[in-house]
């Protein structure tokens, strides 16, 4: 479970970063235009999930 | 009439002290991301050097989030693009992967600007003065162009820094201190960059 976590951390992290531009835009600063800000953000995430990506260990070293 | 959406409500008010939450607790998750799916070793390289490099590169260095905010972009920059390039034709190949990962900084860093600025939060540095005209717009939701520009370009000279030390054979003793002692003029070379834009 807890691996499962980590393996989706990128993405949870940027649906965070997503979900504060979400939160200061409309009920913050009422201004649902700067929801425009996440739409690239948005389909990078699509991309990311759309990849399959977050299963498997990466290699021990780790180059990046 | 107003909108509905601009009509919406919440009982919870995001201040100052939620966005350095904010950028500390991700950049903690991120920590916790390398350090498990890669190694100790990674993950205290890069967020060593990146807290380097954060501190050469803010102008506020007394606010905890400026000093995480590029060590923070820049990991998940990274991670999304080894999920994304690492999957397809472009697999192992190092110059793609650390294009990708200055563009997919950019498009990160670009609604953290755009609610920083919004809110009047703590920024690394303020809004450079790069004048795009042609990309500037509403759709940017407050944030400009010349900011997307700068996080890409820092991303890129923070991955391709990374990976050209990790690729030139030395031992990783000497990479780490080559690593650590490259980031206080990183920022200067950006700088540079940037005027030359």
């Amino acid at each position: 479970m807890f691996d499962r976590v980590i393996d989706r951390l990128p993405a949870l992290l940027l649906i965070a970063a997503l979900a504060l531009l979400a939160h200061v835009a409309l009920f913050d600063a009422h201004e649902p235009s700067r929801l425009m800000a996440g739409i690239p953000a948005l389909l990078l995430l699509l991309l990311y999930l759309r990849a399959g990506t977050g299963g498997g260990k990466a290699k021990a070293k780790g180059s990046g | 009439m107003r909108p509905f959406l601009a009509e919406l409500s919440s009982p919870v008010h995001l201040d100052g002290l939620a966005w350095t939450l904010f950028v500390a607790i991700g950049t903690a998750l991120a920590f916790v991301h390398a350090f498990r799916k890669l190694s100790p070793y990674f993950a205290a390289a890069w967020f060593g050097s990146g807290l380097v490099f954060g501190w050469f590169w803010t102008d506020t260095r007394t606010a905890p989030e400026a000093l995480l905010l590029p060590v923070f972009v820049t990991y998940l920059a990274a991670a999304l693009t080894k999920g994304v390039v690492e999957q397809g034709r472009f697999a192992g190949n190092h110059l793609v992967h650390v294009l990708c990962a200055g563009l997919f900084a950019g498009l990160i860093a670009l609604p953290l600007e755009a609610a920083a600025a919004t809110m009047g939060w703590t920024l690394p540095r303020a809004t450079p003065a790069l004048h795009l005209p042609l990309l500037d717009g509403p759709w940017l939701g407050g944030a400009t162009a010349g900011a997307v520009v700068e996080w890409s370009l820092l991303g890129t000279l923070f991955y391709g820094t990374y990976k050209v030390l990790d690729h030139l054979g030395v031992g990783p003793v000497v990479q780490t201190v080559a690593l650590f002692g490259v980031m206080p003029f990183l920022p200067r070379f950006a700088d540079f960059l940037l005027r030359m834009g």
